[in-house]
């Protein structure tokens, strides 16, 4: 198969604009990966998080994931983490509800008020 | 419910990456004369003892605790046991765990595989650290992906790139057949 060489092409290409995790991200995202959260369809709202930041060219930005933390009927759970803000976790999270939270969150500072499930100051 | 084999190998993985592992190695063996259709998840985490082992089919077993039930292995072996395959477990503590679904290929209960491509991109993006390798086999043909190219990058524009390379990649294999 041809794509570990394409692979290795996109990586070298792509070398010089690529953040590594150890570097200090200013955002992270993390996505619910329990059973319950994979059940209820964390991984489209997963990819169209994927879709949504690389068109809108944001790249300092982590997605990372967690289990179960016992909140399985507010799946999809996502949270947000912008540096010096409290953590936003977001509940049942569709991919469509996903794509606004990076339009008005991520990237305008407006939190999405009636999808909050809670606030955590200090996160 | 999970509907299709995609994500219950997205389910089997994270629970290998809950035990520690480092890396991964997903295999799907498919020959439809032979009739099978066999996933093979393998794994270097920290593995379970022989009662954990003979516990795990049980929707009622967990490890988490922050909920009581657990479900993930048992909606396999429950697909085993609808579809007339198999479901079989292997663990050494401290080595490693092989989980292997062993399905009839044309039985109408078999799950389709649905979008497995989705299921590698989450397994890249989230767990950047874990080494995985998917392995397809389907009628003598085979289509490999290695993470260990391009793991440890988080870069939402790099990993759309590889999702998109992946997926055309993989089109080209399957001819766009779906099973």
């Amino acid at each position: 198969m041809k794509s570990l060489e394409d692979l290795k092409r996109i990586r070298e290409q792509a070398q010089a604009q690529i953040r590594m995790r150890t570097q200090e991200a200013n955002t992270k995202i993390i996505v619910g990966m329990g059973t319950c959260g994979i059940a209820a369809g964390a991984r489209d709202t997963l990819m169209a998080i994927l879709d949504e930041l690389a068109k809108r060219n944001i790249q300092d930005v982590v997605v990372t994931q967690t289990g179960c933390v016992g909140l399985c009927e507010y799946e999809p759970l996502v949270n947000v983490i912008k540096s010096g803000q409290p953590k936003i976790t977001y509940m049942k999270v569709s991919p469509e509800r996903a794509r606004q939270i990076i339009a008005s969150h991520i990237v305008n500072d407006q939190i999405m008020n009636e999808w909050v499930l809670s606030t955590e100051e200090g996160a | 419910m999970m509907e299709d084999i995609s994500l219950h190998t997205l389910d089997i993985v994270e629970n290998s990456i809950s035990a520690g592992a480092t890396l991964v190695k997903i295999e799907l063996f498919i020959d439809r004369e032979r009739d099978e259709f066999t996933l093979t998840i393998s794994d270097n985490g920290k593995g379970m003892d022989g009662e954990m082992v003979k516990n795990i089919r049980n929707p009622f077993f967990t490890t988490r605790t922050t909920r009581k039930v657990g479900l993930g292995v048992s909606f396999l072996d429950e697909i085993a046991e609808l579809t007339g395959g198999k479901l079989e477990i292997a663990s050494t503590p401290g080595k490693g765990t092989v989980v292997s679904l062993r399905l009839p290929f044309s039985h109408p209960d078999r799950p389709p595989l649905g979008d497995i491509i989705s299921t590698l991109m989450t397994i890249l993006m989230t767990s950047i650290d874990v080494r995985f390798v998917y392995r397809e086999t389907r009628n003598g043909k085979e289509w490999i992906f290695d993470s260990s190219e391009i793991m440890g990058i988080s870069d939402p524009v790099f990993l759309k790139q590889v999702k998109d390379m992946l997926y055309n990649s993989y089109k080209e294999f399957t001819g766009g057949e779906l099973i």
